[in-house]
């Protein structure tokens, strides 16, 4: 939404700029100064600059302040309006565009934004004719095609959002938004093959949902041969970006390679050889780094003490590499002098987010980080917990060290 | 032409069924479920359906729901069933696609049908149901557009078992579970306990597996399907635990209406009412515990349509009972009424030939013709005998056949309500009539012999009228001194005499709205029945002291045991008193008029006999019964109480013999029997059956019909000719009128063709005193009076 928002902006100060230059101002009104002309061009100017750095609050002031000194000032009432939106208050936003509108139909900028709000409100009917009127005249307005593609699948045409969003696409080949959406509606229509291939051409742009998505296509071949290590590859890279689904469907593969779900012996074994195959498929993105005996890649950059060797070995322990854990476990603890220090974040988070699952080695990682308060508080009931719920021998040990 | 009554029964019992079909496809299954339902305990869960809370679905977003789908799944639930809100998007392509996804993976969705079906799901199932008591019914499968679609419970079930749901003649058979549905294609489930529940803290808590694994889950959504969704995961329950009835074939319903329809209306048409009543009832009893039965077994059993049957059979037959009865009583008595006046012309016609026949053997000495016609007289007199027989006969006939409908149209048990024990076709035609009379402030006169039962029939008069809430005084006229006669019967004000220390008020103003049993009303002194006259006439009497007069509504039932006319007759009872009280005259039989009762009432008076002397198990000998029915009773029905009572206190056996009754016959009665009056009374108790009247009096026929023709001419004299006028006052009763009335027109003409050859009445008497030599004396100054009036018309 932020990126809609700021490209909105651009697009809209384009606008302002394209604007034709105003008719003659009327007789400034009595009471005014004689320069509430150039004071209000100047607020304009600032606003717009505030809008661009996404201070919607301050620029609201600001072109509230222009229009005080120059209420038919156009382009400062659909800047306002553009604010108003920005900063949540979507009915405002649209009384202000309209009110911009009337006194300027040609204001795109305007009109493009207004049916953004509508959007937000949900009006799909009038948001459609909006943005049809930015589309007639501007055919080439990406954001609106963009937008007609959000209203005509809330509409229920799938195939008219899908033809919408193209459109976006054919004028603005890096809308990763509209492809990813393009990709959705698709996947509805039950289109999975050209549903996959804008799903992982937005992957490659770095849209995690879509990352997601290209991991089910994999995963369930959809449109693609079916290959789970790359639909784990999918996986771990949006999970990196925080899409929860991700971190869902490798977590449920990895109960099922730890035979803990109810899937056939195939099935497990099948899952485990995928995590196998795609730590072996991660030597593929360090090409300049040699392999030494049978060391797993993160292995590798940790001998080569190299920075990302962390996000390297949290794959590999996501993987269920034991080895990588215990990397991780010692890079926890101790750090790697000069390149990373003791206690890092991701690390912990990881452990947090395996002993969660269940994983029984990131369990009583956690157990000893809190039992022993390395880098968070120490809190030995909540390590005693984590330890009692964990069958092992290590833990019991631990247990043993904690509550003798 | 008769219909037989069994053919009437069938047609009672046939259209009650058709009327309860009626009902029943007008109102079923609601009362069939509603007994159920108030039968049947709810249900007890299997344990196989768990349910999020509504709380906890309804806060559940597209996210929170994809989560709870893949904890379930992850979890081992066998099925799945969603109710999502129909709502588009939720929230975007991305969100759909995501829960899209989500749904396919757990592979075991149900999704219901207003939900959106194009989610990914195994199965979508309807949520249709209706409610029949605390019954819900369930079309199993319901029509969406043009697919077949399960109720949601039947898909869930299905899936969670991976098989399919088939329906083959009214049989819905899923995963091994069988359901029988009604003509209407639903299930019929009982009421659940509450499903077990979970809510949020359960499904992220590490133990959702033991709480879901194999079960199917159900997932509300929309607030507006949540009590139907719960219902249908009832449904699921129930399949699982064989919890649904099965409803019986209806037309099982159907034809047992028919047939207890058509055995009640038979069993009121033809057997005692009491019979008709036990089975009515047993049966009753006996439907609703087979119901019970097999509704423990899992069938809905019909009861609307037998015990409707049933029902409506018995009412219909009571009613039609009750009208046929009444048509074939009125048809009888039109009968009767005729052969009456059949039998009252043919003993004229018998009598008047025995008269000419006497005076023609008197002529016979004097002439050869009179010979002729002597013989003549015979064979007519013969054919007329003969003809009266047969008359008689078919009279008794109709008497009997009415007194059965009688006694059927009105059960003896309207009587025994009231104590009066009797099956007497007499005493049961006096009650009908005191029914009829009772509604309305006629008086009653109630005339017999002492312990014939007055009093009975005076409570009787008060309970069945529109009075019996308020009192009944009884007041027993020779008991009150006369002295204090106005005083006890019409109150008095205090200091009104000596000994008046407060007011009082008196009986009549105690019976005030009810009814005052004035018995013993015979024996009441001129001045005191002058008293009395003056009440009933004017409704209103005063206290003794009183200064106003106090107005009284009640009714007044007299009684006697003497002959009021009689009374009037020599004097003693004042005329207009007897007039004012014979609004309805009932005259109750003697007991030895009507032995037939004895052995009822000896039955009931030995019972109370026994209790009072703590001798329980008393019984009478055949003999001893033999002995009561032979006595004559002059006491009546006291009299047999008290013998009986004796007889319980001092008899040494069980069984009482003849012995321990100690019956001593008494004298016969030396009341005069041969006066008019006693010979008139005699006439009007058999209805002016001169036969009957002989045989009770002892004398021949002739004798009897002198005496009425000499009570006819008086009669006539008074009636100044009239001669209905005549015939009712000698019959008393308006339905002995029409007989009487024959025969004096009869023994009018008859006389007439006597003196028709005369052309003087000394002449005509002269002739009439040698004809009619057995008529008293006394009556010839009746005779000569008409005839004086027959020569002065004839003259004139």
């Amino acid at each position: 939404m932020l990126i809609l928002l700021l490209l909105m902006a651009v697009v809209h100060a384009a606008c302002a700029t394209a604007v034709p230059p105003a008719p003659p101002a009327p007789p400034p009104p009595a009471v005014a100064p004689p320069d509430s002309g150039e004071r209000a061009r100047a607020l304009l100017a600032r606003g717009q600059t505030l809008l661009g750095a996404g201070d919607m609050v301050a620029a609201a002031i600001a072109l509230r302040e222009a229009l005080a000194l120059e209420p038919e000032l156009v382009p400062a009432r659909s800047a306002l309006g553009l604010a108003l939106y920005g900063a949540g208050d979507t009915e405002a936003a649209v009384d202000e565009l309209r009110a911009a509108l009337a006194r300027d139909p040609a204001a795109i900028g305007a009109r493009a934004t207004l049916g953004a709000a509508l959007i937000a409100r949900q009006d799909w009917t009038a948001a459609r004719a909006e943005l049809e009127e930015v589309i007639r005249r501007q055919p080439d307005h990406a954001q609106a095609h963009y937008g007609l593609g959000l209203v005509r699948y809330a509409q229920r045409d799938l195939a008219g959002a899908a033809d919408a969003y193209r459109r976006a696409l054919s004028v603005e080949p890096n809308h990763h938004d509209a492809r990813y959406n393009l990709a959705l509606v698709l996947k509805l229509a039950g289109r999975e093959t050209e549903a996959t291939r804008e799903f992982v051409t937005a992957a490659e742009a770095g849209v995690g949902r879509a990352q997601y998505f290209s991991g089910v296509a994999y995963a369930e071949g959809l449109g693609v041969p079916r290959r789970l290590p790359t639909a784990i590859a999918w996986w771990m890279r949006a999970a990196e970006r925080g899409v929860t689904p991700a971190e869902d469907a490798l977590a449920a593969l990895r109960q099922a390679a730890l035979g803990r779900s109810r899937r056939p012996l195939a099935d497990r074994q099948a899952t485990e050889q995928a995590f196998r195959d795609y730590r072996a498929e991660l030597w593929s993105e360090l090409p300049d780094v040699v392999r030494e005996g049978e060391e797993s890649a993160g292995a590798a950059l940790v001998r080569l003490r190299r920075p990302e060797a962390v996000a390297l070995l949290i794959r590999e322990a996501a993987a269920l590499d034991d080895d990588a854990q215990h990397q991780l476990e010692l890079l926890y603890e101790h750090g790697l002098p000069g390149v990373v220090p003791p206690y890092d974040a991701r690390i912990l988070a990881w452990f947090q987010t395996a002993a969660a699952e269940g994983l029984t080695r990131p369990r009583i990682a956690l157990a000893r980080v809190y039992g022993r308060g390395l880098g968070v508080p120490r809190d030995v009931p909540r390590a005693v917990a984590l330890l009692r719920a964990t069958p092992h021998e290590d833990a019991r040990r631990l247990l043993e060290e904690l509550a003798p | 032409m008769r219909r037989p009554r069994r053919l009437d029964a069938a047609i009672i019992g046939g259209l009650a069924a058709v009327a309860a079909i009626g009902v029943e496809l007008a109102v079923s299954p609601a009362l069939d479920t509603a007994a159920a339902a108030r039968w049947l305990p709810a249900r007890v869960p299997t344990g196989g359906v768990v349910v999020i809370s509504e709380a906890a679905a309804a806060s559940a977003d597209d996210g929170a729901l994809r989560r709870l789908v893949t904890r379930l799944s992850a979890a081992g639930a066998a099925a799945i069933v969603l109710d999502v809100p129909a709502q588009v998007p939720r929230a975007g392509a991305a969100s759909e696609a995501l829960l899209r996804q989500t749904l396919g993976q757990a592979g075991n969705i149900v999704l219901t049908l207003d939900g959106r079906p194009e989610l990914a799901s195994r199965a979508v199932g309807h949520i249709l149901d209706e409610r029949t008591g605390a019954l819900t019914a369930i079309p199993m499968f319901a029509m969406a557009g043009e697919r077949s679609v399960p109720a949601l419970g039947v898909a869930a079930v299905a899936v969670a078992s991976d098989s399919r749901a088939t329906l083959e003649a009214g049989v819905v058979t899923v995963a091994g579970h069988r359901v029988r549905l009604d003509t209407r294609g639903r299930a019929l489930m009982r009421a659940t306990e509450p499903l077990p529940q979970l809510d949020l803290a359960d499904i992220d808590a590490d133990g959702l597996a033991s709480l879901v694994s194999g079960k199917i889950v159900v997932v509300p959504g929309d607030p507006a399907h949540a009590e139907r969704v719960r219902r249908q995961a009832e449904l699921a329950d129930a399949l699982l635990g064989d919890g649904t009835l099965a409803p019986a074939p209806r037309a099982s319903g159907w034809l047992a209406a028919l047939v207890l329809g058509v055995a009640t209306a038979w069993l009121w048409l033809r057997r005692r009412w009491w019979h008709a009543l036990a089975f009515t009832l047993a049966v009753t009893v006996g439907t609703l515990a087979l119901a019970m039965l097999v509704l423990r077994l899992g069938v809905l059993a019909p009861l609307a349509a037998p015990l409707g049957g049933l029902v409506v059979a018995a009412l219909a037959a009571i009613g039609w009972r009750q009208v046929d009865a009444r048509r074939r009583l009125e048809s009888l008595e039109a009968e009767l009424g005729a052969m009456r006046e059949a039998l009252a012309r043919h003993e004229s016609a018998v009598e008047a030939l025995e008269e000419d026949l006497e005076a023609a053997r008197a002529a016979m000495e004097r002439s050869a013709d009179a010979a002729r016609s002597a013989d003549v007289l015979r064979a007519q007199l013969e054919a007329a005998r003969r003809q009266e027989e047969e008359t008689r006969r078919r009279l008794d006939a109709l008497t009997t056949a009415s007194h059965a409908v009688t006694a059927s149209a009105a059960p003896d048990d309207a009587c025994a309500r009231v104590g009066i024990v009797t099956r007497d076709p007499v005493m049961l035609a006096l009650f009908r009539d005191l029914e009829k009379a009772a509604r309305s402030s006629l008086p009653v006169l109630i005339i017999g012999e002492p312990g014939t039962g007055k009093e009975l029939f005076a409570r009787a008069a008060h309970r069945l009228s529109t009075r019996a809430g308020e009192p009944f005084v009884a007041v027993n006229m020779a008991a009150i001194p006369p002295d204090l006669f106005e005083s006890e019967l019409f109150g008095h004000v205090r200091g009104s005499f000596t000994g008046a220390v407060a007011d009082r008020r008196g009986w009549f103003e105690q019976a005030h709205r009810g009814t005052i049993f004035l018995d013993e009303i015979g024996e009441l002194r001129a001045d005191q029945q002058a008293k009395l006259l003056r009440v009933l006439q004017e409704k209103s009497f005063h206290r003794v002291g009183a200064a106003r007069p106090t107005s009284v509504d009640v009714r007044v039932v007299a009684a006697t045991n003497r002959d009021p006319e009689r009374a009037v007759a020599d004097g003693s009872f004042r005329e207009d008193l007897y007039f004012r009280l014979k609004g309805l005259v009932l005259r109750l039989p003697p007991l030895r008029e009507r032995r037939a009762d004895i052995a009822l009432l000896a039955g009931r008076l030995l019972q109370e006999a026994a209790v009072e002397a703590r001798r329980p198990g008393l019984a009478l000998s055949e003999a001893a019964l033999a002995a009561l029915e032979r006595h004559d009773w002059p006491g009546n029905v006291r009299e047999l109480q008290n013998c009986l009572r004796q007889a319980a206190a001092l008899a040494e056996r069980h069984v009482l013999v003849p012995a321990d009754l100690r019956l001593t016959e008494k004298p016969a009665s030396a009341e005069p029997h041969d006066t008019d009056a006693a010979v008139l009374a005699t006439l009007r108790r058999h209805r002016f059956d001169m036969q009957a009247t002989a045989r009770s009096l002892g004398w021949d026929r002739s004798t009897v019909t002198q005496r009425l023709k000499g009570l006819g001419f008086r009669a006539l004299v008074e009636a100044r000719g009239d001669v209905a006028r005549a015939a009712a006052a000698l019959a008393d009763d308006p339905t002995l009128s029409r007989t009487v009335e024959l025969k004096l027109r009869e023994y009018h003409e008859h006389l007439l063709r006597t003196v028709g050859g005369f052309d003087s009445a000394d002449a005509a008497v002269a002739a009439c005193r040698r004809r009619f030599k057995n008529l008293p004396e006394r009556h010839f100054r009746s005779l000569e009076a008409l005839l004086q009036l027959h020569f002065s018309g004839r003259s004139g």
